[in-house]
């Protein structure tokens, strides 16, 4: 039998065809999949790189329900360190358009896996002016802004 | 606007509960974007590596903690000695978290001495948290003072490590309403006041508990839970208390350290449904006698077993005779080399080869042997 395919579209206007039950993993893809069945959906907002990108993240974490109990192909282990080196690989910049593409499409494990390898890269940073460094962010606050606030918010070490 | 800056209040709040709170709280000084982001995490985890006290900790907290904006405290974790805070600031703390619909709460108040120290009391209204769904304690010094009426209608997952009771009845009472419970981990300290641990649970499915004599001479346990699937045992204890554990149908997973037979059997007793155990059995005694005749084990078919006492080729013996089902073995000896263990021999006698070594043993594996003195290379 021949899985159902459906068809995504980047802002470019590359069409991706997907499997349905890849695409799934989307709660947005999955609610317009019901509503407008056989229509190729334009996500407009995603170019192709990140489209694809997230297209390759839903394939391995597709769970295969046609076949017995052990029919998925990775257990959780492999599944976790797959996720690692998957966010590893990912600059910056791109990392971001991840993230907010797997908010937008509400696909809840691609965020949290997004999220967290933001988080410890701010963990991974020394001191505020390396987390400000890192992610390109202005300070807008004056000197005596900013001793304010370290007085108020002198979290002891 | 920088790419991370743009991202909406519910993103930034979410990558923060990834950090550990003071990175958290340092994120308050990099712009005005990011000033009271932290304010909406509903994670707070403090961890304390120093004895002394922590007034600047305790000032941060005793500040910050009622500023939190998030509506639902997901986790508060306070790790620290006693000397770091005073009970009733950490009381007053927790009493704010469950203002503020606490989900996890995980205190580890650790104190070195039994004496000179006063106890540390949690507010009352924790004993009918309706957001609770997780609560640990760790430490002596926290007393467990359970109000008469308890009702912790969400607590799903219960570790009390080593904590104080105020009566003999209060670990009853705080189990008496908790009809969500699911895993329970209890470990004692010598002086913790009750004689008798009751615990009577419908709904709890792990459990892991020491079965000990404690401090006091007569020791009573009652343990009923039939949902039960997985139990941890260990028991140290020498005769002579009352000893009631009901039926567990439906364990399929248990791991048992025992130090007498008599504790041994009331414990097979109870779980003849088991497909995996792991056994570690300590008699001193020169006793034969394993358990008694018509204990079967017929869906169980992992058996790990420690050898560690002279009679345990018996024990096996008497095991596969009495698991038709097995299809895994697994022997290990014990790192414990001062112990004398006789060679286990099949005694000749025996009339059949058991059932399981015939029809349905796949694997067998032994571990830990370092070889007799004379067997070693010198």
């Amino acid at each position: 039998m021949s899985k159902k395919m459906i068809v995504l579209k980047s802002s470019e206007g590359v069409s991706f065809v997907v499997e349905e039950a890849v695409a799934r993993q989307s709660k947005i893809i999955s609610f317009l999949v019901e509503e407008f069945p056989d229509r190729e959906l334009p996500l407009t907002n995603m170019t192709s790189e990140i489209l694809r990108k997230t297209i390759e993240y839903c394939k391995k974490h597709v769970v295969e329900d046609d076949g017995g109990g052990d029919s998925s192909s990775s257990s959780s282990g492999d599944l976790k360190e797959w996720d690692v080196k998957f966010v590893a690989e990912i600059d910056q910049p791109r990392l971001m358009d991840l993230l907010m593409a797997a908010n937008y499409l509400d696909i809840p494990s691609l965020l949290d896996v997004t999220c967290q390898k933001v988080a410890d890269t701010i963990a991974a940073c020394n001191d505020e002016k390396e987390i400000r460094a890192t992610f390109n962010i202005e300070n807008d606050f004056t000197e005596e802004e900013v001793e304010a606030i370290r007085m108020e918010n002198q979290y002891p070490i | 606007m920088d790419r991370i800056s743009g991202l909406s209040d519910e993103l930034l709040v979410k990558i923060l509960s990834f950090v550990p709170t003071e990175v958290a709280v340092s994120t308050s000084i990099l712009s005005k974007r990011w000033k009271c982001v932290w304010m909406w995490v509903p994670k707070l985890e403090f961890v304390m590596n120093h004895f002394g006290p922590d007034i600047s900790l305790q000032d941060f907290i005793n500040k910050n903690l009622p500023l939190l904006r998030a509506p639902v405290i997901e986790k508060f974790r306070l790790q620290c000695f006693s000397k770091s805070f005073r009970p009733e600031d950490i009381n007053h703390w927790v009493g704010i978290t469950i203002s503020r619909c606490i989900v996890e709460l995980d205190i580890n108040y650790f104190s070195f001495c039994h004496k000179e120290e006063l106890a540390m009391l949690l507010p009352s209204s924790l004993y009918t948290c309706k957001s609770l769904v997780t609560l640990k304690l760790t430490g002596h010094r926290i007393l467990v003072d359970v109000p008469r009426t308890v009702s912790l209608p969400s607590l799903k997952t219960m570790l009390l490590h080593e904590v104080t009771y105020s009566t003999e009845d209060s670990l009853r009472l705080l189990l008496s309403y908790c009809p969500l419970l699911e895993d329970l981990v209890i470990s004692r300290d010598g002086n913790d006041n009750i004689r008798g641990i009751v615990i009577i649970s419908p709904s709890l499915q792990r459990l892991t508990l020491p079965i000990d004599g404690g401090t006091s001479d007569s020791n009573e346990y009652v343990i009923v839970t039939p949902s039960l699937k997985y139990v941890k045992v260990k028991n140290y204890a020498a005769e002579g208390f009352s000893y009631l554990v009901a039926h567990m149908p439906k364990v399929e997973e248990a791991d048992i350290i025992a130090e007498n037979q008599y504790h041994l059997e009331k414990i097979f007793e109870s779980i003849t449904s088991v497909k995996r155990l792991s056994l570690c059995v300590w008699v001193n005694e020169e006793k034969e006698y394993m358990y008694h005749d018509g204990i079967y084990f017929s869906h169980l078919e992992h058996l790990k077993l420690c050898i560690s006492f002279d009679y345990w080729s018996m024990l096996l013996f008497r095991l596969l005779q009495d698991s038709p089902n097995l299809r895994v073995l697994k022997l290990y000896v014990s790192c414990d080399d001062s112990r004398k263990y006789e060679a286990g021999s099949w005694n000749n006698n025996q009339s059949s080869v058991p059932e399981c070594l015939l029809e349905s043993l796949e694997s067998f594996e032994f571990a830990g042997y370092r070889g007799r003195p004379e067997e070693r290379i010198s």
